[in-house]
């Protein structure tokens, strides 16, 4: 029971997480955070919702980078088809990042961005966004990059800084 | 691993010792087809005869062993009576001992009758052993030969080092859905988890086969889940050494899969070669069942697995979990009476070893749990929340309301309607509606 106690309060504190979702916070409680990639986004409130409500949800940004989703994740990887919002806002809630790309995005910038998501297999998730007018978007919790082409530099950069930041709570005290 | 019942050391020696001078010219017809079935072998310094057809094995002395192989060459009972008196060093009584195997249960009786008048009717009385046709042993032998036991060592080590060196390819839970919708990911994932289940339980079969073991593969239904199992109990007719093989090719496939999984996941990252989407999500999926499956074996040695059976093996014990769970209930708890009489027929060396292997039976405990949290609770609460959220706020005209509707209704039949039809029944044969 000690063990049980321990696993639960400790390693596995995340699973009682699992059962809420995440909460909203002030923009000021973490900061603009200018030594990240990208920008900050305020922080949505970040229920368990139904299909429906994610549906009928409106998001402070575009991609979401918080807000109401789904309470089942997905799978990190290449999707050729579009990925729902609500496990994408999941799945940056367990601290990964999200590769969005415009339909207008020409095939050879998305085999670079294929490439690219290979190489951060478990950190990545690409996937086509029709809503997206142009370009590709990065996103992760709380944060967005936009690029109007392949940069796999800045790509790698936001990847690379902003994985495993959050995991339904921050993981860092700070970022900067 | 079948269980093996060490008889108290007194009962057969004492039914072999001569306690009337009378010898039957001749077995009852009805001992001749169950003679057939008995596998002999010897252990070390102990003897076992079984019954791999009705999973009963008792060690006997050597006189016994010997006496019982005289009577399946076609030797009379006189015969028989007097090798195992020439063993024994002293004159035995041969009846005695077949009635001892009887009281012991290695002769069912009543279903000798059935069977010897089935075969009278057929003509024939051959003993069943069931080959599974269609792979020789002679192909079933390069399969555990020196090339392939080398093949699942390098496997062991290849998959053991990219899981250590490689955290990106270790598997989480959210692995399982590899698909964006939760019921068709796992729906998707069940023919492929099913057939690595058969691979790995044919993998037992095919070993017992390069050893010349008659095997026997079954399907079954447990509630609406299929599963397999292989029936190797005949492996006790080996020596020891040569059983490993048999217990430990289940997990031989899991860790050759896993490797696999492993190795095209790494190449698809490195660029090596480009997989489609879909089959890297799927085989990161593979590597969660391979490595829960492996886990199992060595985690549930309290329910006899694979890795209990290699375990028992090499400490040359008989019935090594009985001895462990009655050693762990007597300190935990208290053990009845008739369970103190079968603990103090288990050998000495069975109970010996019982008193430190139940902590492996907690380690094993402690696997589990890592299996639970890590993968089991985390998924098990995520669905249940999305089926809540989704017929809580329903959209007829919503895959996903639909299929948590599925899923609501089969977790209600799986789990809620037998134990009601389980009530009924009890119910009607309380009032002799039902026979």
């Amino acid at each position: 029971m000690a063990l049980l106690g321990w696993l639960l309060t400790g390693p596995y504190q995340s699973l009682f997480e699992t059962l809420s979702g995440s909460h909203s916070e002030e923009p000021e409680a973490r900061g603009a955070a200018p030594c990240l990639p990208g920008e900050a986004v305020e922080i949505m409130d970040s229920p368990y919702v139904s299909e429906r409500e994610v549906e009928q949800a409106r998001f402070n940004s575009l991609p979401p980078t918080s807000g109401p989703h789904l309470s089942f994740t997905m799978a990190t990887g290449v999707y050729d088809h579009p990925v729902p919002a609500g496990l994408t806002i999941h799945a940056m809630e367990h601290g990964h990042i999200i590769i969005h790309y415009a339909d207008s995005t020409q095939d050879a910038e998305i085999r670079e961005l294929d490439r690219v998501a290979r190489r951060y297999g478990a950190d990545v998730i690409l996937a086509p966004n029709p809503s997206l007018p142009h370009g590709i978007a990065l996103t992760a919790w709380g944060r967005i990059d936009r690029l109007d082409a392949f940069d796999e530099r800045r790509i790698s950069a936001f990847v690379e800084a902003l994985r495993d930041r959050y995991y339904h709570d921050w993981k860092t005290d700070r970022d900067c | 691993m079948p269980r093996v019942r060490a008889t108290a050391p007194g009962a057969l020696r004492n039914l072999l010792s001569k306690s009337e001078n009378r010898v039957t010219e001749t077995i009852d017809i009805r001992m001749t087809a169950a003679l057939e079935r008995v596998v002999v072998s010897h252990d070390g310094d102990a003897h076992v005869v079984g019954r791999p057809d009705l999973g009963i094995y008792l060690v006997v002395p050597e006189a016994g062993a010997v006496f019982i192989k005289a009577l399946q060459a076609g030797e009379s009972v006189a015969t028989a009576t007097s090798r195992a008196s020439e063993v024994a060093g002293a004159e035995v009584d041969g009846d005695d001992f077949l009635a001892g195997l009887a009281a012991e249960g290695l002769w069912d009786v009543p279903s000798e009758v059935e069977t010897i008048a089935a075969t009278s009717r057929s003509g024939s009385r051959t003993r069943e052993i069931r080959w599974i046709e269609g792979v020789s042993p002679a192909v079933a032998r390069r399969l555990f030969g020196p090339v392939a036991w080398t093949g699942y060592a390098l496997a062991t080590v290849f998959a053991a080092g990219l899981l250590l060196l490689r955290p990106d390819l270790r598997p989480t839970y959210e692995h399982l859905w590899w698909l964006p919708d939760p019921v068709l990911s796992l729906l998707a994932l069940l023919p492929v988890a099913l057939l690595l289940a058969a691979g790995h339980e044919a993998w037992h079969w095919l070993a017992g086969r390069a050893i010349g073991v008659p095997a026997v593969f079954r399907v079954s239904y447990r509630g609406i889940f299929l599963a397999f199992e292989t029936d190797v109990t005949q492996v006790v007719a080996v020596p020891r050494r040569r059983r490993y093989g048999v217990f430990l090719a289940g997990i031989c496939f899991n860790v050759v899969v896993l490797a696999v999984a492993l190795g095209l996941r790494l190449a698809h990252r490195t660029d090596l070669f480009v997989l489609p989407a879909w089959l890297d999500r799927l085989l990161a999926a593979v590597v969660i069942t391979q490595i829960l499956a492996i886990v199992w074996q060595w985690a549930a040695l309290f329910l006899r697995s694979d890795g209990y059976a290699v375990l028992a093996n090499a400490l040359r014990c008989h019935d090594l979990n009985r001895a462990t769970w009655l050693t762990t209930k007597a300190r935990l708890w208290r053990v009845t009476e008739a369970e103190a009489a079968e603990f103090a027929a288990i050998s000495e060396h069975d109970r010996r070893v019982a008193r430190w292997f139940g902590l492996l039976f907690l380690v094993g405990l402690v696997g589990m749990l890592w299996v639970l949290l890590s993968f089991a609770l985390p998924l098990s609460l995520s669905m249940v929340l999305w089926v809540w959220n989704n017929l809580a706020n329903p959209s007829l005209v919503s895959v996903a309301f639909w299929e948590s509707v599925a899923v609501v209704t089969i977790a209600v039949g799986q789990y809620a309607v037998i134990p009601l039809l389980a009530w009924r029944e009890g119910r009607l044969r309380r009032v002799g509606s039902l026979r």
